[in-house]
C-alpha cells in the first residue's frame, strides 16, 4: 500500500504547542468514541467528526445566494430550477469530498499544498482569485444582515455591530471546537426557510412534477444564463474548497475519518439544498403574481411576500437573509484568515490563543471589519456587487478546481487516497460545465445577438 | 492489533516517534537552541503524552512547519493552467464591461 510523502522533522524543530494539547484532547475524545462498539458511539462519533461540511455548505446559503434562489422563484416560479439547484449541490458534494481527503491525508490546508507543491507563482495566481473573491462575497454578506434587520426597522450601523460583535463572539473561546459548535448553531437557522416555504403553501403536485420532469424549463435567453450562473455560484465557490480543507486539518482529522468527512460533507448539502429549494418554493407565489423582481433587495423580498404569507412568514424569511449573512461573514473571513496564514507560514489555527495567533485573529477580524465598513459608506453603488458576485464565484471556479485536481492525483501527497477513476470524471465534468456557463455567459454580454438569433432575447 | 482500542495503538505508535518522551520534557535543553528561537510554550506532561498518543506524528504543529517538496508541471499541464488563467482575466474584463454598462 503506498503511502503519503511526509515530511520527516528534526528533533530539534518539534516543540509541542498549546495547539497541539487542544487538538489532542479533541482526538482523545475521538479516539474514545471510536473504540466503542454500536449505534450510541457511531452517532457520537458523527457528531464529534461532523462540522466542517455542514458549515461550509450551510455557509454557502449566503446572502447572495439566497437572493439569488429567491429571485430564481420569484422569475421562474417552481420547475426546471428545483432539480437544477439540487444537481448543482451534487456538484459541490463531488468538489468537497476531495478537500476532505486532501486534508486528512496531508494535514495541510489548501493554500499552502498549492504554494508548496506548484510554488509561490501559481500560488499567488490563486490567492488573488481568493483574495478578491472573499471580500467582494464578504461584503454582499453584510448588505444582506443590513437590509435583513433593516426590515425590522434596525439601524445599518447597529446591524452591522451585531454582526460583528456575533463574529468575534464566536472567536472568543479560542478553541476550533467551540468555534465549530457556536457557527453550527448558528448555521442550523439556515432552514428556517422551511416555514417560510409552507407558509406560501406551494403545489407539491407541481414540486413532484418538476423534479420528475424538470419542467417547465425557462426560455434561452440571457436573464436565464445569469440566474444559472448565480445558482451555480450559490453552490461552489473557491473559498469553499479553502475553507474545507483548512478546517478538516485545524479540527484534526486524518485519514480513518474520511468515511464520516463524506457523511458530514453528504449532510451539509442536504441542509443546504433543502433550504435552498424551500427559498425558491417561498418567493414562487411572487411568479404566479407576476410581480416583477428583477432588482429586488433582501428585504424587499419579505416585504414583497408579507401580503402573501403574512407579517410572522416575512419576518422569518428577512431572519433567514440576516442567519445567511452572518455565518457566511465567519466562515468566509475565516478562510481568508487561514490562506493567510499558510502561505505567510504564520500560526494559523482557531486553537490558537490570541497572543500565538495574532496575525491569524488580524487578518480574520480585519477582513469582516473592512468589508462591514465598505458598506456603511452612503452612496455606494453596492447593488452591483450583489449581482455580480455570484458570477465573479463561477468564473474563478475552473482554474482552483484544476488545482484541487491536480493535488488530489498527486500520488506523492495522496497515496492510495487518490481520485478514483469515476470521481476524475466526474471533477472533470463540474470543470467543463463551469467553463461553459462562463463562456455562455461571456458571449450573452458580448455578442447579445447570437442569443437572439436562437430565439431568446 | 485487532480488539485494541485505536488510543492504545497510537499510544504505541508514539513511542515509535523521532522524539523521545525524555527530550521534550526538559525545554531548557530545547531554549539553548538560537538565541533568536521564542520560548517554548509551558506544556505539562500529561498533556505531552496525550499529544503523542493522541495525534498523529505530521500533526504537529513543529512537524508542520516542515515544506511539502515541490513538483514541476508538464507541458499539457501548463497550457491548461494558462489557458484557464487568461479565460478569467477575459472574463473579469466581461464582467467590468457589464457592471459599467449597467452603471450607465
Amino acid at each position: 500500500m503506498s503511502q503519503p510523502m511526509k515530511p520527516v522533522a528534526t528533533e530539534a524543530e518539534v516543540v509541542i504547542t498549546h495547539e497541539d494539547v487542544d487538538r489532542a484532547h479533541d482526538r482523545s475524545r475521538v479516539s474514545a468514541a471510536r473504540s466503542q462498539r454500536g449505534f450510541s458511539s457511531k452517532a457520537r462519533l458523527l457528531w464529534l467528526l461532523a462540522g466542517p461540511g455542514v458549515l461550509v455548505m450551510l455557509g454557502e446559503n449566503d446572502g447572495p445566494s439566497m437572493l439569488s434562489y429567491a429571485a430564481t422563484g420569484a422569475k421562474f416560479g417552481i420547475g426546471f430550477f428545483l432539480p437544477f439547484v439540487a444537481l448543482t449541490f451534487c456538484m459541490a458534494i463531488v468538489v468537497q469530498e476531495m478537500t476532505v481527503r486532501l486534508g486528512a491525508a496531508t494535514h495541510r490546508g489548501h493554500a499552502e499544498l498549492i504554494f508548496d507543491r506548484f510554488g509561490p507563482f501559481w500560488g499567488w495566481f490563486s490567492m488573488i482569485d481568493l483574495g478578491i473573491g472573499n471580500f467582494l462575497t464578504l461584503i454582499t454578506e453584510f448588505i444582506a444582515i443590513r437590509a435583513g434587520l433593516g426590515f425590522f426597522g434596525v439601524r445599518p450601523w447597529i446591524a452591522i455591530l451585531i454582526s460583528l460583535v456575533i463574529l468575534y463572539g464566536a472567536l472568543m473561546s479560542h478553541r476550533y471546537w467551540t468555534w465549530e459548535r457556536i457557527t453550527l448553531a448558528a448555521a442550523v437557522f439556515n432552514l428556517i426557510f422551511i416555514p417560510v416555504a409552507l407558509m406560501a403553501h406551494p403545489s407539491w403536485h407541481s414540486v413532484g412534477h418538476a423534479f420528475i420532469t424538470w419542467q417547465p424549463l425557462p426560455g434561452f435567453n440571457k436573464d436565464t444564463l445569469l440566474i444559472v450562473l448565480a445558482d451555480i455560484g450559490a453552490t461552489v465557490t473557491p473559498w469553499m474548497l479553502f475553507f474545507q480543507q483548512s478546517a478538516t486539518v485545524d479540527k484534526g482529522m486524518t485519514i480513518k475519518d474520511i468515511r464520516f468527512g463524506r457523511i458530514d460533507t453528504v449532510l451539509g448539502a442536504a441542509l443546504a439544498t433543502a433550504a435552498a429549494i424551500a427559498t425558491i418554493l417561498a418567493t414562487a407565489p411572487l411568479f404566479a403574481h407576476q410581480m416583477t423582481a428583477d432588482n429586488f433587495q433582501a428585504a424587499e423580498f419579505a416585504q414583497a411576500l408579507q401580503p402573501i404569507i403574512g407579517r410572522y412568514g416575512a419576518s422569518l424569511f428577512a431572519l433567514g437573509m440576516v442567519e445567511a449573512g452572518i455565518v457566511a461573514a465567519i466562515t468566509i473571513s475565516t478562510s481568508s484568515a487561514y490562506a493567510f496564514g499558510e502561505v505567510t507560514h504564520k500560526p494559523h489555527s482557531l486553537n490558537l490563543p490570541m497572543g500565538e495567533g495574532k496575525s491569524f485573529y488580524a487578518v480574520l477580524t480585519l477582513c469582516a471589519a473592512a468589508a462591514a465598513a465598505i458598506v456603511l459608506i452612503p452612496g455606494l453603488p453596492l447593488v452591483y456587487v450583489v449581482l455580480i458576485v455570484n458570477v465573479v464565484a463561477v468564473l474563478a471556479m475552473p482554474p482552483a478546481l484544476v488545482f484541487l485536481f491536480m493535488l488530489v492525483n498527486d500520488k506523492e501527497i495522496m497515496g492510495d487516497l487518490v481520485s478514483p477513476p469515476w470521481a476524475n470524471v466526474l471533477s472533470t465534468a463540474v470543470v467543463f460545465i463551469l467553463t461553459a456557463a462562463g463562456v455562455l455567459f461571456g458571449i450573452s454580454i458580448i455578442a447579445p445577438n447570437i442569443f437572439a438569433a436562437l430565439g431568446g432575447k | 492489533m485487532r480488539g485494541q482500542p485505536p488510543s492504545a495503538l497510537q499510544s504505541s505508535a508514539a513511542r515509535c516517534l523521532l522524539i523521545p518522551i525524555y527530550e521534550i520534557r526538559f525545554f531548557g535543553d530545547l531554549r539553548l537552541m538560537t538565541k533568536t528561537q521564542p520560548a517554548p510554550p509551558h506544556i505539562s506532561n500529561t498533556d505531552q503524552t496525550l499529544v503523542l498518543s493522541s495525534l498523529e506524528h505530521d500533526q504537529l504543529v513543529g512537524v508542520k512547519k516542515q515544506h511539502i517538496p515541490r513538483r514541476h508541471f508538464n507541458g499539457p499541464e501548463l497550457v491548461v493552467l494558462w489557458a484557464l488563467r487568461l479565460y478569467l482575466l477575459f472574463m473579469m474584463a466581461v464582467v467590468a464591461y457589464q457592471v459599467w454598462t449597467a452603471a450607465h
